[in-house]
């Protein structure tokens, strides 16, 4: 009976305490700022032009995302839609809804998804992971490369995506983040990984541009 | 000294104490409680959530007589579990992911019965705790990957079938394209949604319906293939009716209530394998 009374005592102390810190007002992290707007990221690239914008179907746009920017470049026939949402701080409803924005309406069907990894650089010495989706509705399929950005990292998969902001909210008490998505058709008589290629090509002159704006 | 100490002869203010804390958790779990409700609500495919805490209870106080006498036993290593339970419901609460804070219930509860009664209690008890896991939704995200998993595979073994059974049919990804109509193995049409209700079934039936410890084990761990067994079933009948008999036959009750289809299907293959096992142990006389 004693050792009863005991261990309900410590398991009684235990759950005040977690109460006492469940409730207590905690301050939200503060957003974090971006080293420069997104919007001053070049219009063109060498190779790349700027280039109409697409369809809200095929690049849906999330609307609690603080920062965005769209874009459009082109590369002769293959247009290359850019999306960049950064988020200072993440909450419920205030993150990365990256599934959500890939599988948006009717009529989009997904054909696979598979992990990658593609070169950030000319010499190919560092590479960064992203998802390829492939997608289709009646009149065109597209070719979707999506990753997440935690600072300066590129991370593709959603869990461990999700995983680092809870880590980096308990230990450095931020939570930003950010989702980049790119875009292409793939043309009738086009193969995907040509179209990959280009995505791929575009990157290295894209990404070392968008790590200058993201925070450290 | 209580004779034994069993949780049967504890006396009134015995009783209290070991009651206390379980009341001290309910009331600072009731917020996420109240929130997993709200999403059992909105969302059919969670309905079943609103059944698990009864049929957790009912599988503890299926066990009340073994429970009355085992010796109350209160053991130290309840407080770390206890601490790692209420340690993630911390993080998952500060920050915003529920499904961690609500995960986190098993664990507090697992730590509570050793810390107050003890592993042998414990070892009684934890079956109808480690049944609440399957009130706890997945994380969206989690889903929609699960889901799209699926779908693949359901498309694909499904597009197999119908070539087997003579249907000309191309795949392409989730879609299935036969000579006179294009199917999509769209989300509703997963076995995913109504996974974790079948997994709960599966499991519920597997204890209720006390078997040897290798057939529980075997009808624990068929419930989820059969339910994808079920559910490919289901396309591939879908499949040949509009096939065969005409693109209507989408709009017939066996294809829209596709969740009652998979729940009775996959129940009743349960049913023919514990039958088929339960025999095989025991063989007829002669």
């Amino acid at each position: 009976m004693k050792r009863l009374v005991v261990s309900s005592v410590a398991a009684l102390v235990l759950l005040v305490a977690a109460a006492i810190l469940l409730y207590q007002p905690v301050e939200p992290p503060s957003p974090v700022p971006l080293r420069g707007s997104l919007e001053l990221l070049p219009a063109s690239f060498v190779g790349w032009a700027a280039a109409a914008l697409p369809s809200a179907d095929a690049l849906p746009h999330d609307a609690s995302a603080p920062h965005h920017l769209l874009r459009s470049y082109a590369n002769g026939v293959l247009p290359i839609w850019v999306s960049v949402a950064y988020y200072g701080a993440q909450r419920a409803g205030s993150r990365p809804p990256a599934r959500d924005l890939l599988f948006p309406r009717q009529g989009w069907t997904e054909l696979s998804e598979r992990e990658v990894t593609l070169p950030v650089d000319a010499g190919d010495h560092q590479r960064i992971p992203a998802n390829l989706v492939l997608m289709t509705t009646a009149r065109q399929r597209l070719a979707i490369l999506y990753w997440y950005q935690v600072g300066q990292r590129a991370v593709a998969s959603d869990h461990w995506y999700r995983a680092l902001v809870v880590y980096n909210r308990l230990v450095h008490g931020r939570t930003d983040g950010a989702l980049v998505r790119l875009v292409s058709p793939i043309p009738e008589g086009i193969s995907t990984e040509a179209v990959v290629d280009k995505q791929a090509l575009f990157l290295r002159a894209f990404y070392p541009e968008l790590l200058q704006r993201l925070p450290r | 000294m209580i004779s034994a100490n069993r949780l049967g002869a504890i006396p009134p203010s015995g009783w209290l104490w070991f009651a206390l804390p379980w009341l001290a958790a309910v009331g600072l779990y009731w917020p996420i409680l109240v929130g997993m409700a709200a999403e059992w609500a909105e969302f059919p495919s969670l309905s079943h959530g609103f059944a698990i805490p009864a049929i957790a209870a009912y599988l503890i106080w299926s066990r009340r007589d073994r429970i009355a006498a085992v010796p109350v036993q209160p053991s130290p290593w309840g407080l770390p579990v206890l601490v790692v339970g209420l340690g993630a419901l911390l993080v998952g609460a500060h920050a915003d992911e529920a499904f961690i804070a609500r995960v986190s219930l098993l664990a507090t509860c697992l730590g509570l019965a050793l810390l107050l009664g003890g592993g042998v209690l414990t070892r009684q008890v934890w079956p109808g705790i480690a049944f609440l896991a399957f009130m706890v939704p997945l994380p969206w995200s989690t889903l929609k990957l699960i889901t799209y998993r699926s779908r693949i595979l359901d498309a694909d073994v499904s597009a197999w079938a119908l070539r087997v059974l003579g249907v000309p049919i191309h795949q392409d990804g989730v879609l299935l394209h036969l000579p006179n109509i294009t199917l999509e193995v769209a989300d509703a049409c997963s076995s995913i949604p109504a996974i974790a209700a079948l997994l709960s079934l599966g499991v519920a039936y597997a204890c209720l319906y006390r078997r040897s410890l290798p057939i529980t084990l075997i009808l624990i761990g068929v419930t989820l293939p059969f339910a994808i067994v079920a559910n490919i079933i289901r396309i591939v009948t879908t499949a040949l009716g509009a096939y065969y008999i005409g693109p209507w036959t989408l709009q017939s009750a066996y294809h829209m209530f596709n969740g009652t289809v998979n729940f009775v299907l996959t129940f009743l293959l349960l049913l023919a394998l514990d039958t088929a096992l339960s025999r095989w142990r025991r063989p007829a006389p002669a």
